[in-house]
């Protein structure tokens, strides 16, 4: 790629990032607008690099509870799911409940999970797996229906098990749902472990709730940062697992 | 299915059937040397071209030795060297496993290269219109395409075909 | 004759009605940050007793909740007056605002650890000595004064939410309060508890300030003197006879029922007005007790510069 090319495919992005910043850093500088409250990105810069430490260990916690949720709601969801897509009588008795998991606002149901797990990580883990479960039902339950009609034929023909059929041809051919409503089911189980830290403690979410009583707005920015790369980092991985189990064969991951 | 690289395809039924995954890719290799893919086991449908998609299914439905292979209208997305090619190749297969082939088809032309029974069916509901035995001999290559006795039974059968032309 | 004076009286009467009327009152926003209760009561009391009225003004008493952003709502002119506690005038000023604090309710500052009487702790610093959880807003002022006071602690410190639920069935844990609210709250739920005053442990910001823009105070100060003295009658009056401020608190807010609000307006006398407070000196405030404060969250590093102690606070 000649640097030509190199630049028109970095250059049109960064650059409203670069005026943006740029235009925030001017106003804040000459107090058009008040610092309390739009912080600086210098400031915010200078907050990362003051609490990096402190930010790292917090975005581990965060980390590995919104992981351990997205784990838990993917095992949970994707049984479910496959429960429901065998029997019409299951899906049409309990789908509506798993609607519920997509509606409630966790934030109200986040003191009730502390009575229940306790505080710190249970309630957390409990937290991003109750905000993430949803996308999973939903899309492998779209994927475990939509298998092409001639292959189920096909297994028919061969007098196929049922068991058979689910695993050989239904998860296979369901594979790219399933990593899509992963996809976005990493995100949310982000935003849910901030939210049971809220709560709960620890983590990023209780950085935020510090710097929020203390009006850190440059505090709250930094960690707000951080928390959006922690969902940029899992969706990175779910797309690197996907490429890996699809990249042979499923046109999504084919560059051609 | 996609999924699956191109011997994994193939030892399907057998898979189905309980039988070890090396009894199975043996056998499903046999097929897919008797349809001569062979040297593509390993790549995935997707690699492949129409023409080959189709041989791959033929040769998986091969591997459980069937005594009746059901086809519908299986050539009929390839182009015409293709669809040429690998009527032949069926006729190849037929004459070294001889089991019932029942084969679909909107193609007088290609009924009567493969076939050596042809019903014609009118249109719903289906009656039978005719139902007669094909006059060529078993043997039959590229030169019968334009051979006289061909041109004769594509004829006789295209008249047995209701006048408005309209394919079953 | 007789009915010709009737006449004229009645309209009269009539006219100095109108006249009354007319007088336009200006309607004046008074944020709170959290639900009517006895720590508002002489709010209410000033409100009901018609002191705003008649100094001109309309004063709507807005009720505020969990991180209603009062002191921000005032620096940004949202609303001309709030309610806030003493820290956050002092971080307020040190971020580049004007808000200026004007008359504090509480002298000595309410803020407490409740726990269960059973761990028989006996002071703060055994409720950080021993195993357990403690609730306390985390970044809070008073939670890292005591964080740095108590170090190596052994309790657990996670947030706290709100409400008591948590601590009825908990029994290892303690959580931060009012003294003058939550364990009355406590009690009548059949779980007594025991508290201990932050004050005492050395940290005593005033508590529930009146807020509002030194540009504000500069452009209004009329009405900004008639305001605080009302609110002065109303504390004044609500001490002495907190019944009909108390009843139409408990018409706002149904959470708590009239007879907590009773205790509650009781045990909280003495931290207005302490024993040795004239009336007078109702919520005015020293410049020692900003300095102390002031030096105490420098210390705390949650201000990286001192502000002037002057500009804090204007007693009215």
């Amino acid at each position: 790629m000649t640097l030509k090319t190199r630049l028109a495919s970095w250059l049109p992005p960064l650059l409203p990032l670069i005026l943006s910043l740029g235009a925030a850093e001017f106003a804040v500088r000459m107090a058009w607008v008040p610092s309390y409250l739009i912080p600086a990105p210098s400031e915010v810069l200078q907050s990362l690099l003051d609490d990096r430490s402190e930010l790292t260990m917090a975005a581990w916690a965060t980390l590995s509870s919104a992981l351990a949720g997205l784990l838990l709601s993917f095992v949970t969801g994707t049984f479910f799911a496959i429960t429901l897509s065998s029997s019409d009588l299951a899906r049409r008795a309990f789908y509506p409940y798993a609607v519920f998991f997509q509606t409630v606002p966790i934030i109200s149901i986040a003191p009730l999970l502390v009575i229940w797990f306790g505080f710190g990580q249970p309630t957390v883990i409990a937290s991003a797996a109750i905000v993430s479960v949803f996308p999973i039902i939903a899309s492998t339950l779209l994927g475990l229906k939509s298998t092409e009609p001639s292959l189920l034929d096909l297994f028919t023909l061969y007098t196929a098990s049922r068991r058979q059929t689910l695993w050989m041809l239904k998860i296979p051919f369901a594979l790219p749902q399933i990593f899509s409503g992963l996809r976005i089911a990493s995100g949310l189980a982000v935003v849910g472990a901030i939210v049971g830290e809220f709560i709960g403690g620890g983590g990023l979410g209780s950085v935020v709730d510090a710097a929020r009583t203390q009006q850190r707005i440059d505090r709250v920015f930094a960690a707000v940062l951080i928390s959006s790369l922690l969902g940029v980092v899992l969706v990175g991985a779910v797309n690197f697992i996907s490429a890996l189990s699809l990249g042979s064969w499923h046109s999504s991951e084919r560059k051609s | 299915m996609p999924w699956r690289t191109v011997l994994r395809n193939a030892t399907l039924p057998l898979e189905l059937a309980g039988w070890s995954m090396g009894d199975a890719e043996s056998r499903a290799t046999e097929e897919l040397r008797r349809v001569r893919l062979a040297e593509f086991g390993a790549r995935y449908p997707h690699q492949l071209s129409g023409g080959m998609k189709m041989r791959t299914s033929v040769a998986r439905a091969l591997t459980t030795r069937p005594n009746l292979l059901l086809l519908d209208e299986p050539f009929a997305a390839l182009d015409e060297p293709t669809r040429h090619s690998l009527q032949m190749q069926l006729r190849e297969i037929w004459l070294a496993l001889k089991m019932t082939v029942l084969f679909v088809t909107h193609s007088v032309t290609e009924a009567v290269f493969l076939a050596d029974r042809i019903i014609v069916l009118s249109q719903r509901p289906a009656q039978l219109l005719l139902d007669q035995n094909v006059a060529l001999p078993d043997d039959r290559n590229a030169e019968l395409r334009t051979a006289l006795k061909y041109v004769d039974e594509v004829r006789r059968f295209t008249s047995a075909v209701p006048v408005s032309g309209e394919p079953l | 004759m007789n009915v010709v004076l009737l006449l004229i009286s009645l309209m009269f009467l009539s006219h100095t009605a109108q006249a009354g009327e007319a007088t336009k009152l200006s309607a004046v926003k008074f944020a709170l940050n959290w639900k009517a209760e006895p720590e508002f009561g002489g709010f209410y009391a000033a409100k009901l007793a018609g002191s705003f009225e008649k100094r001109g003004l309309n004063v709507e008493i807005v009720e505020g909740g969990a991180g209603t952003p009062v002191v921000q709502m005032v620096a940004n002119s949202k609303v001309p007056f709030g309610i806030a506690a003493a820290d956050e005038v002092v971080l307020s000023q040190v971020r580049g605002t004007d808000v200026v604090a004007l008359f504090a309710v509480y002298q000595t500052n309410p803020q407490g650890i409740m726990v269960h009487p059973e761990r028989g702790f006996k002071s703060i610093g055994d409720v950080f000595a021993a195993p357990g959880t403690l609730a306390i807003q985390s970044g809070a002022p008073y939670t890292l004064f005591l964080q740095a006071k108590f170090a190596n602690a052994k309790v657990k410190l996670v947030p706290y939410a709100g409400g008591i639920a948590q601590f009825l069935t908990d029994a290892n844990y303690s959580q931060q309060c009012f003294v003058t609210a939550e364990p009355l709250l406590a009690k009548k739920k059949n779980k007594p508890a025991a508290s201990f005053l932050i004050a005492d442990a050395g940290f005593n910001p005033y508590g529930t300030v009146v807020v509002a823009r030194r540009q504000y105070i500069d452009k209004n100060p009329k009405q900004v003197r008639d305001l605080i003295e009302a609110i002065h009658n109303g504390w004044s009056d609500y001490l002495r006879a907190p019944e009909s401020a108390n009843a139409w608190m408990v018409k706002l807010n149904p959470a708590m029922d009239s007879e907590t609000v009773k205790e509650s307006a009781e045990v909280q006398k003495p931290f207005i007005r302490p024993a040795n407070l004239t009336d007078k000196e109702l919520g005015k405030m020293s410049k020692e007790r900003w300095a102390t404060l002031v030096d105490q969250l420098f210390a705390l590093k949650l201000i990286k510069k001192k502000p002037a102690v002057d500009k804090l606070y204007e007693n009215f």
